[in-house]
C-alpha cells in the first residue's frame, strides 16, 4: 500500500511489471487469442454446424460421462480418504499420505502404459475380466479409470486441511447437545467442509475435462463409441479435420476457462468468510 | 537543530483523510523524544517519512539543517529500528549488524572491529554465531539496535523499540536504552503508545492524536500542564468529570475545585482527575463532615486489589464513576468495605472548558 | 476420559456405529491403494519383468536414449526460465498494486485449466508454418514448431503457475519491514534483494522449479502437438512411450514408464523432504 519514496523504485516498478505482463501475454494471451480465431475464423455458423456433428456430440458427451463419473467416485470416496488421513491415525499412514500425490508426478501415459499392462492384450488381470466377460480395455471402464486416476488428489488435497484445521471440537458439541453422527456429519461436518469440498471437485471437473494422454492409450480411439472430446481433437488434427479439431478445442478451452473463473469466485468467498477469524 | 519537522502531511491511500495532518516540531542534536499517541494517531507514520520509508505530500523533513526531503532512505545515513526487529534470518548475529557497514564497503577489519565493539555494547559478545531465531525478544531487540548503530548514523528512530517484549525485560530495555544515548549522544526519536514508557525514558514528549501534534514538552509540563483535554485524557487520567462553573468555583456534580482563568458562570468544563489526587476523607458513619471542607459523599462499588494498591470504584451522589487508589495498608485503615458510603475531596483536577462544536 | 482420549486424532468411541465407519474408511484406503499403489507395482513389475539388463537395453537404444536426453535438456530450459520468471512474476503480484493485477492473478492458473492438448493446438495456431508469426520465424531462419523450441514453450506454459504459486504465498508472508530494514542501512534495491528477499524465497523457488521439471519430464498432451515428434530429433520420452505402445511394444513402453516415474518420484521427495526441514 504503502509507496516507497527514493527515486529510480518507479522505474523498476514499472520495468518488472512490464516484464510479467509482457510474459504471461506472449506465452498465454496470445496463443489462446490465436486458437480462438482459428475456431471462428468462419464466423459463428460452421461453428455451430461442427458442433452438430454426431461424432462431435458423442465426443462431447463421452467427455462429460466421464468427468461426471470421476467427480461423484473422487468426491466420496476422496472425502473419506480425507477423513481418514486426516483423523485417524494408523501405521503407514505417511505412505498412505504419499501414494494421494502419486497421480501428480505420474506422466499421463505411463497411467495408460499400466492401465493396458492389466487389462490389455495378455494383461496381468485380463484372464479375470475375460472371464466375466467385461470389456474394460478400448472400452470406457478402462477411460473411467484413467480419468479417476489422475483426479484422485484434488478432493483430498483440498478436504484434507479444511478438516483439519476445522477439528472434531464442533462434532463433538454436536454429539453433547444429542445429535448422532448421521446428524452431525450431514449438518455440522459437512457444511464445514463444503468450500473445501466444491474447491476440489471443480478442479477434479476441470482436469477430467482435459485428460488426454492417459485416455488415449487406453480408448482404442474408435470415433462415435470410445472418444473423448481431446482424444477427438488429437485424431481430428491427424486427419486434417482442422475445422473439427478447433472448434472443439476451442469448446474445452472455454470450458476450462469457466471453471477457472469459477475457482477464483470460489477463493474469494472462501477468502472473505475466512477473513473475520483471523 | 538534530530533526526538524515542517508542515507534514500524508494522506491516507486513496482517501481524502490524513493519516499525518500538519505535523510539525524541532528536535535538538542529541536529544531524546518520544512520540507518544494512541495507536492509529500517525507517529509511526511520521517516524517512517523522518526516515524516508515514505514521502510526505506536503512539507519538509531537515536532518542536521539539511533537507532530505527528496533523498532516498538509503542516502539519509539513518538507524531504523523495526517493530518486528527485522533482523535477517539468514544471517547471523554479527552478520546481521555487520550489514550496513558491508553495504558501505568497509574492509573486513574494520566491519569485524565495529561489529566486535558494538556486541560489547549491547553486551552479546558471545552469541555472534547466532541465528536470530536462537535468541530471545530481549536480545533480538539489541541485535536490532546494535544493527541500526553500526554504520554510525546520525539520527536514531525506533518504532515502538519495547512492544513485544514482556514487562520485566521492558524495564530493563528501557533504562538500558536511557544509559546508551546518555554514552552515544545520538539524537533519538522513539514511537510507543505507552504513556508510561515516553514520560520515563525521554527528554522531551510529543503528543500525537489523529494525525495532529496535541503538545510537545518536557514529561514534566506534559504530566503537570497538559495542553489539551486529549492530553490530560492520555495521560495519567483515569476519571472524567462533567461539570459547570458557578460562583468562580468548578461544580463537578457535589464536588468542586477552582474554575480555569477566563471561564464565567454557566460555562460547561470536563475535569480530569488522577487517581491519586481523590482525597478518601472515611466512611461517613466514622468520620463527622467538616464543613469547611468541600466534601461529596460517594458509595463504594467495588474493591479491586491490585498487588500492593487498592483500586476503588466509586459512584458520586450524582452518579458520576470515579477511581480511586490507595495502597493496601491505607484501605485497611479507613475499614473500607463494598456498599460503604464516604467522603471524597479533590486535591487536584485538569480543567477545560467544553467547546459546543454543535 | 473418553473425550480428551479422543482429542488429538478425534478417533472416538462416542460417534457410534463402528462397522459403518469401518466401512467406509477401510473403502477408502482400498480405493488408493487399488488405484495407486497397484498401478504402480504393475509399472516396477512390467518394466524390470526382462530384468534391468533388458531394461538397460531398451534404453541403450538410440531412439529411446535421443528422447531421454532431449527431455531432459527441454525440461532443464524450462525450469530455469520458469525459476526466473515465476519469481518476478510472483514479485510483481504480492509487491506492486496495477490496473489488471487480478486479471494476471487469475491467467497464471490458466494453464492449469486449459486441456494441455489444447495447449499444443494454441502454440501451433499461432507459431504454425501456416501462421503469419510462424512464417515470420521461418524467415529469419528461426524453427520453433516441430522443434525444441516449441517444445520448451510448450512446458513453460503447463508449468506457469508451479514457480509462481510456490513462490507467492512465501513472499506475502515475508516480514517487508526486512527489506526496509536493509533500506535504512544503505542498500539499494537490487542489493537488498539479492541479500534479504533472495535467500528468503530461494528454498520455495528451488522446490517450484523442481517441481515443474518434474511434470515436464511426463508432460505428453501438448508436446506430442508441437514436437512434430522426430525419433532422435524432437522425440520425447513421453511421446516415445505413446509411439512404443501404438507399434505394440508395451514392454518397451514399460521400460521408458518407469525410468521416467523414477526420476519424477526422486524429484518429488526430494521437493517433499525439503518442505518437511523448512517446517521442522
Amino acid at each position: 500500500m504503502a509507496e516507497r519514496a527514493g527515486g529510480g523504485q518507479g522505474r523498476v516498478r514499472v520495468v518488472l511489471i512490464g516484464a510479467a505482463v509482457l510474459y504471461v501475454g506472449t506465452l498465454v494471451l496470445l496463443p489462446a487469442f490465436s486458437l480462438l480465431r482459428g475456431a471462428l475464423g468462419g464466423g459463428l455458423r460452421p461453428f455451430v454446424e461442427v458442433l452438430a456433428r454426431p461424432d462431435v456430440l458423442a465426443a462431447l458427451g463421452m467427455t462429460a460421462k466421464l468427468t461426471a463419473f470421476a467427480v461423484v467416485v473422487n468426491g466420496t470416496l476422496g472425502t473419506a480418504l480425507a477423513f481418514v488421513l486426516v483423523r485417524d491415525r494408523f501405521v503407514g499412514k505417511r505412505v498412505l499420505h504419499a501414494l494421494v500425490d502419486v497421480p501428480f508426478a505420474l506422466s499421463p501415459v505411463a497411467v495408460g502404459v499400466v492401465l493396458l499392462s492389466l487389462f490389455g492384450k495378455g494383461g496381468l488381470l485380463r484372464p479375470i475380466t475375460d472371464a466375466l466377460g467385461w470389456e474394460v480395455a478400448f472400452a470406457w471402464p478402462a477411460m473411467a479409470m484413467a480419468t479417476a486416476f489422475v483426479t484422485l488428489p484434488f478432493v483430498v488435497r483440498e478436504v484434507g486441511p479444511v478438516l483439519e484445521e476445522m477439528g472434531t471440537d464442533q462434532e463433538l458439541a454436536a454429539y453433547t447437545l444429542g445429535a448422532s453422527p448421521f446428524v452431525t456429519f450431514f449438518r455440522v461436518t459437512l457444511p464445514g467442509i463444503r468450500w473445501g469440498l466444491a474447491y476440489g471437485t471443480t478442479l477434479t471437473m476441470a482436469r477430467a475435462i482435459g485428460e488426454f494422454g492417459a485416455v488415449l492409450l487406453v480408448s482404442g480411439g474408435i470415433a462415435g463409441k470410445t472418444e473423448t472430446a481431446t482424444v477427438f481433437v488429437y485424431r481430428a488434427l491427424e486427419d486434417r479435420d482442422d475445422r473439427g479439431a478447433y472448434v472443439v478445442a476451442t469448446v474445452l478451452a472455454l470450458a476450462s476457462i469457466g471453471l477457472l473463473l469459477l475457482l477464483d469466485l470460489m477463493r474469494r468467498k472462501r477468502g472473505a468468510r475466512a477473513e473475520p477469524g483471523g | 537543530m538534530g530533526i526538524v519537522a515542517r508542515d507534514l502531511v500524508k494522506r491516507f491511500a486513496g482517501g481524502s483523510g490524513r493519516a499525518v495532518d500538519a505535523v510539525s516540531f524541532e528536535i535538538g542534536s542529541g536529544e531524546l523524544v518520544a512520540l507518544l499517541g494512541p495507536s492509529g494517531g500517525g507517529k509511526t507514520t511520521v517516524l517512517r517519512i523522518l526516515a524516508g520509508l515514505e514521502s510526505p505530500d506536503e512539507g519538509r523533513v531537515l536532518l542536521r539543517g539539511v533537507d532530505v526531503t527528496d533523498v532516498r532512505v538509503q542516502e539519509r545515513n539513518i538507524g531504523f529500528v523495526f517493530q518486528s526487529y527485522a533482523l535477517f534470518r539468514h544471517m547471523t548475529v554479527r552478520e546481521n549488524v555487520g550489514f550496513g557497514l558491508e553495504i558501505r564497503g568497509k574492509s573486513r577489519t574494520e566491519i569485524d572491529r565495529v561489529v566486535s565493539e558494538l556486541l560489547a555494547l549491547v553486551r552479546l559478545a558471545e552469541l555472534g554465531g547466532r541465528y536470530p531465531h536462537e535468541l530471545s525478544g530481549g536480545q533480538r531487540q539489541r541485535v536490532a539496535l546494535a544493527r541500526a548503530l553500526a554504520p554510525g548514523p546520525s539520527v536514531l528512530l525506533l518504532d515502538e523499540p519495547f512492544g513485544a517484549l514482556d514487562a520485566k525485560v521492558r524495564l530493563e530495555l528501557r533504562e538500558w536504552l536511557r544509559r546508551l544515548h546518555e554514552e552515544r549522544a545520538i539524537t533519538t526519536v522513539f514511537v510507543t503508545h505507552d504513556q508510561e514508557e515516553a514520560l520515563s525514558v525521554a527528554d522531551r514528549v510529543i503528543v500525537m492524536n489523529r494525525g495532529k501534534v496535541e503538545q510537545i514538552g518536557t514529561p514534566e509540563e506534559i504530566y503537570d500542564r497538559p495542553a489539551t483535554a486529549f492530553v490530560a485524557g492520555f495521560v495519567g487520567s483515569i476519571n472524567e468529570l462533567e461539570g459547570e462553573v458557578r460562583g468562580g468555583r468548578a461544580a463537578l456534580g457535589s464536588l468542586a475545585v477552582h474554575a480555569p482563568p477566563g471561564a464565567g458562570d454557566g460555562t460547561s468544563v470536563r475535569a480530569f482527575v488522577r487517581p491519586h489526587d481523590v482525597e478518601l476523607v472515611g466512611v461517613t458513619s466514622r468520620v463527622e463532615k467538616r464543613s469547611s471542607v468541600e466534601v461529596a459523599t460517594a458509595r463504594v462499588e467495588r474493591l479491586v486489589r491490585v498487588g500492593w494498591m487498592v483500586r476503588i470504584e466509586l459512584t458520586l451522589d450524582d452518579d458520576q464513576p470515579l477511581t480511586v487508589e490507595l495502597t493496601k495498608d491505607r484501605v485497611a485503615e479507613l475499614g473500607l468495605a463494598e456498599g460503604e458510603e464516604v467522603f471524597v475531596n479533590l486535591r487536584d483536577a485538569k480543567l477545560f472548558v467544553q467547546d459546543y462544536s454543535i | 476420559m473418553e473425550l480428551s482420549e479422543a482429542r488429538p486424532t478425534g478417533r472416538s468411541r462416542a460417534r457410534g456405529q463402528p462397522l459403518g465407519k469401518l466401512g467406509l474408511r477401510g473403502a477408502a484406503a482400498t480405493y488408493l491403494l487399488v488405484m495407486v499403489a497397484l498401478p504402480v507395482a504393475t509399472l516396477a513389475r512390467e518394466g524390470l519383468s526382462k530384468g534391468l539388463a533388458e531394461l538397460g537395453r531398451a534404453l541403450v537404444h538410440p531412439v529411446a536414449r535421443g528422447a531421454v536426453f532431449l527431455t531432459l535438456e527441454t525440461a532443464l530450459v524450462m525450469a530455469a526460465v520458469n525459476a526466473v520468471m515465476g519469481t518476478l512474476i510472483a514479485y510483481v503480484l504480492v509487491r506492486y498494486r496495477f490496473p489488471g493485477r487480478k486479471l494476471l492473478d487469475v491467467l497464471i492458473d490458466l494453464p492449469f485449466a486449459i486441456p494441455t492438448l489444447v495447449t499444443g493446438m494454441m502454440i501451433v495456431t499461432l507459431l504454425g508454418p501456416r501462421a503469419a508469426l510462424g512464417q515470420l520465424f521461418e524467415a529469419a531462419g528461426v524453427r520453433v514448431v516441430y522443434a525444441p523450441p516449441a517444445i520448451i514453450l510448450a512446458l513453460l506454459f503447463v508449468t506457469l503457475p508451479l514457480v509462481v504459486r510456490t513462490v507467492q504465498p512465501v513472499l506475502h508472508e515475508l516480514d517487508r519491514a526486512d527489506e526496509e530494514a536493509a533500506y535504512t542501512l544503505g542498500a539499494s534495491e537490487w542489493t537488498t534483494f539479492r541479500r534479504v528477499t533472495l535467500p528468503a524465497i530461494a528454498p520455495a523457488i528451488v522446490s517450484g522449479a523442481l517441481q515443474s521439471f518434474a511434470r515436464a519430464l511426463g508432460e505428453f498432451g501438448s508436446v506430442v502437438v508441437v514436437a512434430g515428434n522426430i525419433p532422435r530429433r524432437t522425440l520425447t520420452a513421453a511421446v516415445h512411450v505413446f509411439g512404443e505402445v501404438e507399434s505394440g511394444d508395451v514392454h518397451a513402453a514399460s521400460a521408458m514408464s518407469l525410468v521416467l516415474v523414477t526420476i519424477s518420484f526422486c524429484v518429488v521427495l526430494v521437493v517433499s523432504a525439503r518442505q518437511r526441514g523448512a517446517h521442522g
